[in-house]
């Protein structure tokens, strides 16, 4: 048997989720290191880390309230998004390391705790119109873990309609959960 | 000799604008405060949600986790009247326990442990609009305890 870290449900030296992927790092994001690791890990075997997250309200199924329903979504652009898709965000930044990596942070191939504080996602556990996101850490120490976080001082982010564009940290957490929820009869508005 | 004269003239007249704004700042009134508190259920603390302070212009401060005691803390939050949002959904579905001998998924074990401690609560608590919860912040430590019933 093979060495396997905490965080690895199927871990093998060949296995993807063991893997850096560089294109899921951005260069700013100093809560991961070189090797793709989240900075306070020291267990090559684990996860590694990734600098973007998806947002659950679009890929997977929820209730009226935002909770999940069913992660395996079947969501169609055509069919599910009825609020659009020039307001809807389906990525955002995430960092890697939130505080630690035994409590927060971006594992790009966490899979065996969907509602994992590490997995690549949010709003899947903190979700309403009370929850926004960070921007402008100075350390990753300062991060407040499951929402979206970023150093820079506007929020990058992927629309449905494929285009991206930075999000001030002025944008209220009302106006933020419009742009997250597909179909809320909600849509962002022109404060978006 | 005029040469130096300006110098000292351009000299001396950055250093007393750098004064001003220096003494301006000073005498900018605080802006923020900080909130300390327990929450408690029918006078138990809990021990598992979020608290998060909401201001009558919609914007709000970030979550803050309650601890096992019941304390939370959030370091930044505007001077004035907030609403005060707690969430306390309950604990994820977790895997079956780690096989004997075999190091077990250490934000499990951690959520396994808030699991343990969950006790429902009522969810009207969760939109700032209707929890009843508001407080006045003003700068400084403020402590606000959350009570609910």
């Amino acid at each position: 048997m093979t060495a396997t870290g905490y965080y690895a449900a199927v871990a093998s030296p060949g296995w993807v989720g063991l893997k850096r992927i560089g294109a899921y790092m951005c260069p700013s994001d100093t809560s991961l290191n070189s090797e793709g690791m989240l900075v306070t890990d020291t267990n090559a075997n684990n996860l590694k880390g990734a600098s973007y997250a998806a947002n659950a309200q679009a890929f997977t199924k929820t209730n009226a309230n935002g909770t999940i329903a069913d992660y395996e979504g079947l969501n169609q652009i055509s069919r599910n998004f009825t609020d659009g898709t020039s307001k809807t965000v389906l990525f955002a930044e995430k960092i890697g390391c939130c505080v630690s990596h035994s409590s927060g942070g971006t594992m790009w191939a966490r899979n065996n705790l969907q509602s994992s504080a590490l997995s690549p996602h949010f709003a899947n556990q903190h979700v309403g119109p009370t929850y926004g996101f960070q921007t402008g850490l100075a350390s990753h120490t300062d991060c407040t873990q499951r929402i979206p976080s970023t150093f820079h001082a506007a929020l990058g982010v992927v629309l449905a309609d494929g285009s991206v564009r930075s999000v001030a940290s002025s944008v209220t957490p009302a106006v933020w959960w419009a742009a997250l929820t597909i179909a809320g009869g909600d849509g962002a508005g022109t404060e978006f | 000799m005029a040469t130096v004269l300006r110098q000292v003239f351009v000299i001396s007249g950055a250093i007393f604008v750098i004064v001003l704004l220096a003494l301006g700042a000073g005498c900018r009134p605080a802006t923020m405060g900080s909130v300390e508190g327990r929450v408690t259920f029918k006078g138990k603390p809990l021990g598992t949600g979020l608290v998060v302070f909401v201001g009558t212009d919609g914007h709000a401060t970030l979550p803050a986790a309650v601890e096992p005691d019941g304390s939370f803390r959030i370091p930044k939050v505007p001077i004035g009247v907030m609403r005060v949002s707690f969430d306390n959904p309950p604990p994820p579905n977790l895997p079956a326990a780690a096989v004997k001998g075999v190091s077990e998924d250490p934000e499990i074990t951690v959520l396994r442990e808030q699991a343990k401690r969950f006790v429902a609560t009522p969810a009207r608590y969760k939109d700032p609009t209707s929890s009843g919860l508001s407080f006045e912040i003003i700068a400084g430590v403020n402590t606000c305890d959350l009570d609910l019933q």
